[in-house]
């Protein structure tokens, strides 16, 4: 059974970050959780599915400069903070050429 | 019937294709803090015409022109025009292939004027080139993503 402190150390872990798609939408997630997570779980809010995930990668602005989240980093490694506006965005802008 | 269906079926098709339009032009100015760049609208009558200014850090500054005739049952049809008429510009504005980014995926020999190898534009699909567009279009061929590519490749690869 965990005591009151390690639940309210628990919650002070997690924040809410706007995931930019077609629209923003919330997440909650865990300080201590990879960026990598955090991608599968925002694809996930817009319907797509964990198995494109090689498709997609997240981009956030740190320090005012917007870069490309390392997935094997975690939430806490760069510092996001409550209602960080994260992109979700494709990992290449072009479309695969058909012909 | 819900109120909203009512005034949707009240609506022309030039005003439904209109609304539609505004509803992703909405999300780009909405977003203009974020992706740093400037949105204007221009009624051309039947249809809405999208610019975008985008200026790429320590580069050149970049005019996205979308005309939305009779969006979303055909994508936007996309050119570059003179970031200097930014203000002004219209749908008849001349577009010239200047004014196109240079770089990888940008096809200069496709059409009259250069054609981009992003999801979301008219010529992106014509000709069989791809396929996905579809009326309303999914999340990553809709307008608003068109142009957040376009400024991703603006800052990532292109010139």
């Amino acid at each position: 059974m965990e005591t009151g402190a390690a639940e309210a150390a628990k919650k002070e872990r997690k924040i809410e970050l706007k995931i930019s798609y077609s629209t923003n939408k919330k997440l909650e997630v865990d300080e201590t959780e990879t960026i990598d997570a955090v991608k599968i779980a925002a694809m996930g809010l817009f319907d797509i599915g964990a198995d494109e995930a090689g498709q997609y990668i997240l981009r956030s602005k740190i320090d005012h400069e917007e870069v490309q989240l390392e997935e094997a980093k975690t939430v806490a490694d760069y510092g996001l903070k409550k209602e960080q506006k994260v992109i979700l965005a494709a990992g290449s802008p072009f479309g695969a050429r058909s012909r | 019937m819900s109120d909203l269906a009512v005034a949707e079926a009240a609506m022309s098709p030039e005003e439904r294709s209109k609304a539609q339009a505004l509803e992703q032009i909405e999300r780009l100015c909405e977003e203009a803090d974020y992706f740093g760049w400037d949105v204007r609208v221009h009624d051309a009558g039947d249809f809405l015409v999208c610019l975008v200014r985008i200026e790429k850090p320590g580069g050149r500054t970049f005019v996205v022109r979308l005309e939305c005739d009779d969006y979303p049952a055909l994508a936007p049809l996309q050119a570059f025009i003179d970031p200097e008429l930014f203000e002004t510009a219209d749908e008849t504005t001349e577009a010239r292939a200047e004014f196109w980014p240079q770089g990888p995926n940008v096809d200069p020999g496709r059409a009259p004027l250069p054609v981009i190898c992003i999801r979301g534009h008219r010529d992106y699909y014509a000709g069989g080139w791809h396929d996905g567009w579809s009326d309303p279009p999914t999340a990553a061929h809709a307008l608003y993503q068109h142009v957040v590519d376009v400024r991703n490749a603006i800052f990532d690869v292109w010139a």
